[in-house]
């Protein structure tokens, strides 16, 4: 019986897909632009992102693109029991191909870029950051590609990559297959009741009495299997908020910024970018929790958080390095009225209470009007 | 407000659509795009205290290495993380920036950020567990620090916590629990900060020392000596403290708790550190 891919978010059941296959099926969520982003941007920068998210959202169907050479990589368990397919997990697929040197990785870079040329896209500007192509979103999301495989793979992660995908049991590993990958994204299907989702064409399978197929609205056919045709029931999932959508739009690392990962729950404040919710961590709500309620037992009265998760834009605002702790939903910032030496002293043995990893001190190098805690 | 979501089926509305068959050598070289970061060139941004995206690629470069980071660009960050402390880059003020610095010293797990993280010790348990990281070569650093009566409160609690951690790992040989005893039992006399006798409270019942053990079932027992043993007053030792008194009552309460069995955070977090 077909696994049901019935989470949220990118993903497919590899266990139907045999590793290092050309056509990988996965599915981008229509309603969460930031899925399709990092699908469609193939991981761009954030500066490409931006300008495409209103039409990437409202574009989240069924599409189908090539992504240069990827490589598989079996990331995490995934709702029933499937394992995801990642995207931003896969490797450049022509790793073992390249040697272990930076210019391996130009020779990688300098492929996709004389093949995007061949198809009429061309790089004017000195950073390559106008591209034109007869279509131009494709050209857009090409060169995003090019240009996150140009920053993500250095030497390093190319060993590491080949590392782990075994490259060393090749006798030279230029001799690895060379193949394109051609990434599948379905958008997310429910069957109604009765049926599975078959994976392997998008359909919805009947599961009893032998029934024909019926198609599920997969993204990528958009056809009928032959059989009667029943709409899925919309997911029920737990979906993004447009608060969510806004943020990930936001948010330059798309790998780090599932879906599921949102917590959907009210915290005191509303950040410093006026988000109410945001991405934050299993470890910061429950830390969060427990200073709150212990600086309140010690006696603080009105505690709040004025700032827990940061946009990359809020966070570079105030300064934040790129991959602040805040940025991660790993980090608030916490304080009440008539924070002073005394009443950080609270929080911070609340925070200690809470388990957390680093903590500002007061005054000095750190701060007077609220304590920073992360986990 | 939950955001609609059409779930039609449509084709796909666009491709892209590209074959991989020029050899290797007809290939374009050109190098437009950003290289990665060497590890040189990021020691080089980090020892520039300008505020630049090169120096924050190469914060990011180092956490990614960890400890496999090349002396070099250990040495820039260490430089680094001891610059930031010292307030003399030009990051904006209250950037946070300092945490990442931090993360990233503490994950390079190299005997030369002891320094800085003893620096760093009042930025909580991190540092702590840095240092346990890198036992018993970081004990003597966490012992004067501890040891020291000029020190800064809470950069002592965390010390005391550090020697736990150290202690609870089975890094440290009998001859070097020695001094560490007598830091807590110096630490559990006089008047101390009420962080300081929190940390000490617990690495006395953490070493299993029969008298030390019997110092803190008094300070459980008799209110009057927690009374005595903490300080009323701020860590700048002048301010008093208007929650003097539910200090006292924490730490009584702490003690007759860790007395009981019951553990408490911060708790070890073995590298790596999440």
């Amino acid at each position: 019986m077909a696994t049901v891919l019935s989470r949220s978010g990118l993903g497919a059941d590899v266990d139907s897909l045999p590793a290092w296959r050309k056509v990988i099926e996965g599915m981008a969520e229509p309603g969460c632009g930031f899925h399709f982003r990092r699908v469609a941007g193939a991981y761009a920068p954030k500066e490409y992102w931006l300008a495409y998210s209103g039409k990437a959202t409202a574009k989240a169907e069924a599409w189908k693109a090539l992504v240069y050479n990827v490589l598989v990589t079996v990331s995490r368990p995934a709702e029933g029991g499937g394992t995801e397919v990642l995207p931003e997990r896969l490797a450049i697929r022509a790793v073992c191909a390249m040697p272990d040197t930076k210019d391996g990785t130009d020779e990688a870079m300098g492929r996709v870029e004389a093949i995007l040329k061949e198809h009429g896209i061309e790089f004017p500007g000195a950073d390559k950051s106008e591209a034109r192509a007869p279509a131009e979103e494709e050209g857009r999301w090409a060169l995003a590609a090019l240009r996150w495989a140009g920053t993500r793979l250095g030497p390093r992660p190319l060993r590491a990559a080949q590392d782990q995908h075994g490259c060393a049991d090749y006798e030279d590993a230029r001799q690895c297959p060379m193949e394109d990958v051609e990434v599948t994204i379905h958008r997310p299907v429910r069957c109604s009741a009765g049926f599975d989702y078959e994976a392997t064409t998008g359909e919805c399978v009947s599961n009893t009495l032998g029934g024909g197929p019926t198609t599920g609205g997969s993204g990528n056919s958009g056809t009928s299997g032959g059989g009667t045709s029943t709409p899925p029931t919309p997911p029920s999932e737990p979906e993004c908020t447009d608060d969510q959508i806004a943020i990930a739009a936001e948010y330059n690392d798309p790998a780090a910024w599932p879906c599921t990962n949102f917590v959907d729950a009210v915290t005191p404040g509303t950040g410093t970018h006026g988000h109410t919710t945001g991405y934050l961590t299993v470890g910061f709500v429950s830390g969060s929790s427990v200073v709150l309620s212990e600086v309140a037992a010690a006696g603080v009265s009105g505690a709040f958080i004025t700032s827990d998760w940061r946009c990359p834009t809020g966070n570079a605002a105030v300064g934040g390095v790129p991959g602040s702790t805040h940025v991660a939903g790993r980090a608030g910032d916490f304080t009440a009225p008539g924070f002073d030496e005394d009443m950080h002293d609270d929080f911070l043995a609340a925070a200690n209470s809470a388990d957390a990893s680093w903590i500002s001190p007061y005054g000095g190098s750190g701060y007077t009007g609220h304590i920073h805690i992360h986990w | 407000m939950r955001n609609g979501r059409k779930v039609g089926g449509d084709a796909p509305t666009w491709a892209v659509l590209l074959a991989l068959a020029a050899p290797a050598a007809a290939l374009a070289q050109e190098r437009e795009v950003p290289p990665p970061m060497t590890e040189r060139a990021a020691a080089a941004a980090l020892a520039d205290g300008r505020l630049t995206p090169e120096r924050d690629r190469a914060l990011a470069l180092a956490l990614e290495l960890g400890p496999r980071a090349g002396p070099e660009l250990r040495a820039a960050v260490i430089g680094a993380v001891a610059a930031e402390l010292r307030g003399e880059t030009n990051r904006p003020k209250e950037s946070e920036a300092i945490f990442t610095y931090l993360e990233a010293v503490a994950q390079l797990r190299d005997p030369q950020a002891v320094p800085v993280l003893v620096e760093a010790l009042p930025f909580g348990a991190g540092a702590a567990n840095a240092l346990a990281d890198l036992s018993p070569g970081s004990l003597p650093a966490v012992l004067e620090a501890v040891a020291n009566p000029g020190e800064r409160p809470h950069r002592v609690g965390n010390g005391l916590t550090a020697l736990r951690f150290m202690l609870e790992d089975g890094s440290l040989s009998q001859r070097q629990i020695a001094p560490v005893r007598e830091v807590v039992r110096d630490r559990l006399t006089g008047m101390q900060h009420h962080s300081v006798v929190s940390g000490a409270i617990r690495l006395a019942l953490a070493l299993g020392d029969p008298e030390l053990r019997q110092t803190v079932e008094r300070l459980a027992a008799d209110r009057t000596a927690v009374e005595a043993l903490v300080s009323p007053y701020l860590s700048d030792g002048v301010t008093r403290s208007r929650s003097h008194r539910q200090r006292i009552d924490g730490v009584q309460e702490r003690a007759r708790a860790l007395l009981s069995g019951v553990s408490f955070p911060p708790h070890r977090r073995p590298f790596p550190h999440p």
